[in-house]
């Protein structure tokens, strides 16, 4: 695997603090965040833990609480149905009792002899306490009734007579009884012979405007009270001791409208208040025309075992409505007058299921006075346009009707049945109102019950109980007379408990607010705790990655301190502080390479100092060397100043012939030792690196034929050819011509020297780098064992003086140490017999590195 | 015309190789075999040329030609080394001295024609 460039190039220091870095700090970071995700769950655990817990808890108040207020309304509930069972049942039994009474005051009068007397005494003996609310008048507003003369009510609070009845201490002021008033029971007594013909008639005084105080035939129904009675054919079928009662007859009272009978409401319904004129509502209309009915009892009158006629007693109405009237479902348990809006009343249904005793009179079902026929009833929609569709009168079309036909809540009734203003309430068809269904059901084999049902916008319970009062035709069903029902407003019953369940309620909120606080708390604890912990963690994971970054520094600067100040000495060593020696200490790897290296500093440093012993030695040669060839350059010229000198004068003076030739010799022979003397001067300055280039830029063709030219008259003169072979174009190059010159005429001179016939060929060729020159000749041509050797010093010296062919011997050996200072070199070709060719290749351009310093 | 030409040389030999060549050229020569004197000389007369030794006891060619350059009234003569110093480096310290021109010696007709620099005034060859 290759190391990536970016990592080799960073320093040991650095690789080693990343190594600690990373074994460090990755797992520290690593472990960090594991405990921050171990917290963070558990927070996050606890969180949802605790809501859950706390919306639990909430649940269960609620529903506790819910629970509590539930049980509290459905025992109140049961309570209250009890007590208004009991009520009811209370009511019915007191009502059939009281129908029993009567049925024992028939039983005495029809013993009594058939006299008016007496049947007047019977009727004033007769009395029952009625109790009277007094007269009402509209309040100031109109709005609703108000007693005249309120009633004085006592107001003393009565306390717990003694401590220890204190607890639960409930006290109730009697019911007021200063309305009271006497009343006869009967509203009139008659005997009636075997005809049909009353024979007595006996009138209260509460009956004088209501009933006809003559006598008639009441065989004929036009005869009898609001010629609705048909109580003959009953009387003619009585045996002695036996009993007729008649159902409740009475005229139908009629209504402007339905609900309150204020001033306010007249003006808001658009209607003119006359109140006396509609039907009494109790507390909704306490002026109005009230129901006036009877209920007629009969018994045959016996003499000496034969029924002679019989007697009749007719029940004022009023006192059986007495035992509703004034009912409350309630606390009050009696009121003055009935409160027909609070839906918290009594009512009093025959066996037929119509109604004898209601708190608005309106709504008791009584008889046309007119027709002695039965009023229309209140009907709903569907059944009052069947009604009217049949173009029959009411008695003759409820003749063919069902009762209870399909009564649902969900009828209503019928705008101009109401507006009708006849409304008595008869079970059997009042299909809009199924409670009658419930009650007919309920009394169906006497006895008694309760249901709720959602009536007139109340939430109400309604209870009904069987009169269980059975003489004459009462005694045909298991209903008997008939059944007392009860309305109550079920919210009157449990308001105790609504008003627990309202403080329960609060209660609950309030402790649901200080749950949703502790719990939001709570929540916000946990989230501070989550932050303080990961602030915490993030904090002593930043200090320790710092920690371990300095460490790692550290530790890194420590071991690599070493390396660096072995790297630095060896530097120190490299720049040349040859002394300087790394600190061998410690017996590891670093203290063997300090060893190491000092043990090689030693080896160079004195190979060095070797060295430069050695170079001080040459140079000293050489100085000497230069000195004595520069001595001995100055010590032979001197002498021979003096002998070419005056061999010159001499041979320029001398006229002697032979004498001038021995001048000339001198000249001539000293002239060749200042040659040897030049060219040795030369090699020497060679050798010793004392030879100066002077390059430049020249014409190389013009100085090859100049040279050429000098030598053409020696060559010539030998008759050899000396021709030039050279480019017709120029050919400049950089070089010495001095030197170059130097080497040319050597090597033609040589030529020359060594030709004796032919020709000599000067020749020229070039490259891109180089220039070729050439000398070739015919002559005698060397062996090419021998070849080398040409360019040895005084190869050709056989002696100075026998020498055939003159020169220095040092022409060759000098040229070509010219050749290689100037970058070149010189090669020769030969074959004996044939000629040589010697060829100097010489740069075109004489680099400057190659012309040596001057020392 | 200035003919007067000066040599100096510890060397008679040398000496009088050179005063016969500048004699046979047409020059009057004054000799000496020191620089002393040569330039107390100088004060009294001014040569046109002077041949000059290098290497000479008493004082080298080299100082006295400073001598003589440092001084505004001798601009006039040409001074040519005489000298048998052949090296290259030698010569270059020389010209750096003040002198003309160099004589590697051994002297010739031809080398002390072109140092002296103009036509030869011998009498016995027509100008």
């Amino acid at each position: 695997m290759r190391t990536p460039l970016a990592l080799r190039q960073l320093s040991l220091r650095a690789k080693l603090i990343a190594i600690f870095i990373a074994i460090k700090v990755v797992p520290l970071v690593l472990l960090a965040l594991f405990a921050w995700k171990a917290a963070y769950e558990l927070g996050q655990l606890v969180t949802a833990r605790v809501v859950t817990l706390s919306d639990v808890m909430r649940d269960t108040q609620l529903r506790t609480g819910q629970t509590a207020i539930n049980d509290a309304i459905e025992a109140l509930d049961d309570r209250a149905r009890d007590a208004i069972e009991t009520l009811t049942t209370g009511a019915a039994r007191e009502i059939a009792a009281f129908l029993y009474d009567r049925d024992q005051d028939l039983l005495q009068a029809s013993k009594i002899a058939p006299d008016a007397t007496a049947y007047a005494n019977f009727l004033a003996t007769h009395q029952r306490l009625l109790e009277d609310h007094g007269p009402y008048v509209p309040d100031s507003d109109g709005e609703r009734w108000i007693e005249q003369q309120p009633t004085p009510r006592n107001l003393e609070l009565v306390r717990a007579p003694h401590p220890d009845n204190a607890t639960n201490f409930h006290y109730r002021a009697p019911d007021t009884r200063a309305r009271l008033i006497l009343r006869p029971l009967f509203l009139e007594m008659t005997f009636v012979d075997r005809s049909g013909h009353e024979r007595i008639k006996v009138l209260s005084e509460t009956a004088r405007t209501l009933l006809d105080s003559g006598v008639r035939d009441i065989s004929r129904r036009e005869n009898t009270f609001v010629r609705a009675e048909d109580y003959w054919p009953a009387l003619q079928a009585l045996r002695p001791g036996e009993i007729h009662v008649s159902r409740v007859i009475g005229a139908q009272v009629r209504t402007h409208w339905i609900g309150d009978y204020t001033p306010a409401r007249a003006h808001e319904l658009g209607r003119e208040f006359r109140p006396e004129e509609s039907g009494y509502a109790g507390l909704e209309n306490p002026v109005g025309k009230r129901f006036r009915g009877l209920v007629r009892w009969a018994a045959p009158v016996v003499r000496d075992g034969e029924i002679i006629g019989y007697v009749t007693l007719a029940l004022d109405h009023a006192h059986l409505m007495a035992f509703t009237d004034t009912l409350r479902p309630t606390a009050e348990r009696r009121a003055s007058i009935a409160d027909p809006a609070s839906g918290n009343y009594a009512f009093i249904w025959d066996d037929l299921g119509r109604n004898i005793s209601h708190a608005r009179d309106y709504f008791i079902h009584g008889y046309d006075p007119e027709t002695g026929e039965m009023a229309a009833p209140w009907l709903d929609t569907e059944l009052y346009d069947r009604w009217q569709a049949s173009g029959l009168n009411w008695q003759a079309f409820a003749a063919r009707l069902n009762a209870y036909e399909d009564q649902r809540l969900s009828r209503t009734p019928h705008p101009e049945s109401t507006a009708s203003g006849l409304v008595g309430l008869d079970c059997r068809y009042l299909n809009f109102s199924p409670q009658c269904q419930g009650w007919h059901d309920v009394t169906e084999h006497g006895g008694s019950g309760s249901f709720a049902i959602h009536f007139s916008g109340l939430n109400k319970l309604t209870t009904v109980a069987t009169i269980p009062y059975y003489t004459g035709q009462y005694g045909r069903s298991a209903r008997g007379f008939g059944y007392v029902t009860i309305g109550a407003s079920i919210d009157e019953f449990h308001r105790a408990a609504t008003e627990s369940g309202r403080r329960i309620s609060e209660m609950i909120q309030v402790a649901d607010a200080f749950n949703q606080r502790e719990r939001d708390n709570l929540v916000a604890n946990i989230d501070e705790t989550l932050k303080q912990t990961a602030t915490g963690l993030a904090l002593s994971t930043l200090l320790m990655v710092i920690a371990v970054i300095l460490i790692a520094i550290w530790m890194a600067s420590l071991l690599s301190r070493r390396i660096t100040t072995a790297v630095d000495g060896i530097h120190r060593f490299q720049q040349g502080d040859l002394d300087h020696r790394l600190a061998a200490d410690g017996g590891d790897e670093m203290g063997e390479l300090a060893r190491s290296f000092n043990r090689m500093a030693d080896a160079v440093q004195g190979s060095i100092q070797s060295l430069e012993e050695a170079r001080l030695t040459a140079e000293q040669a050489n100085r000497i060397k230069s000195e004595f060839l520069a001595n001995m350059s100055h010590e032979l010229r001197t002498p021979l100043n003096g002998i070419i000198g005056f061999a010159e004068l001499l041979s320029l003076e001398l006229r002697n012939p032979e004498q001038r030739a021995c001048a000339e010799t001198i000249h001539h022979s000293s002239q060749h030792l200042l040659a040897v003397l030049n060219d040795l001067l030369d090699l020497a300055k060679v050798e010793a690196n004392r030879l100066t280039l002077t390059p430049r830029s020249f014409e190389l063709c013009a100085l090859l034929e100049a040279v050429a030219k000098l030598h053409k008259v020696n060559a010539g003169a030998k008759g050899v050819a000396l021709v030039t072979e050279l480019p017709t174009h120029a050919c400049a190059i950089d070089g010495d011509p001095v030197r170059i010159r130097q080497i040319i005429e050597n090597l033609l001179s040589n030529a020359v020297k060594f030709t004796s016939e032919g020709r000599i060929t000067l020749s020229l060729t070039q490259d891109m780098n180089d220039v070729f020159i050439s000398v070739a000749d015919t002559g005698i041509g060397i062996a090419e064992s021998e070849l080398e050797h040409v360019f040895a010093p005084f190869y050709q010296a056989h002696s100075f003086l026998n020498r055939p062919h003159g020169g220095t011997g040092l022409g060759l050996t000098l040229s070509r140490r010219l050749a290689a200072l100037m970058g070149g070199e010189i090669s020769a070709q030969s074959t004996p017999g044939v000629g040589s060719r010697f060829t100097v290749r010489l740069p075109r351009h004489l680099k400057s590195s190659e012309a040596p310093q001057t020392p | 015309m200035n003919t007067l030409a000066f040599i100096i040389d510890d060397s008679a030999v040398n000496i009088a190789v050179a005063r016969l060549l500048l004699q046979r050229l047409g020059w009057t020569v004054e000799e000496f075999s020191s620089a002393i004197p040569m330039l107390e000389r100088l004060t009294q007369v001014e040569p046109a040329f002077m041949l000059l030794d290098i290497s000479m006891p008493d004082m080298g060619g080299e100082e006295a030609c400073r001598r003589i350059r440092s001084n505004a009234a001798w601009n006039e003569v040409r001074i040519v080394a005489y000298t048998a110093h052949a090296l290259e480096d030698e010569r270059q310290d020389y010209l750096a001295c003040g002198f003309d021109d160099i004589i590697t010696k051994p002297i010739t007709v031809s080398s002390l024609t072109a140092a002296v620099g103009r036509a030869p005034v011998s009498p016995g060859t027509p100008a």
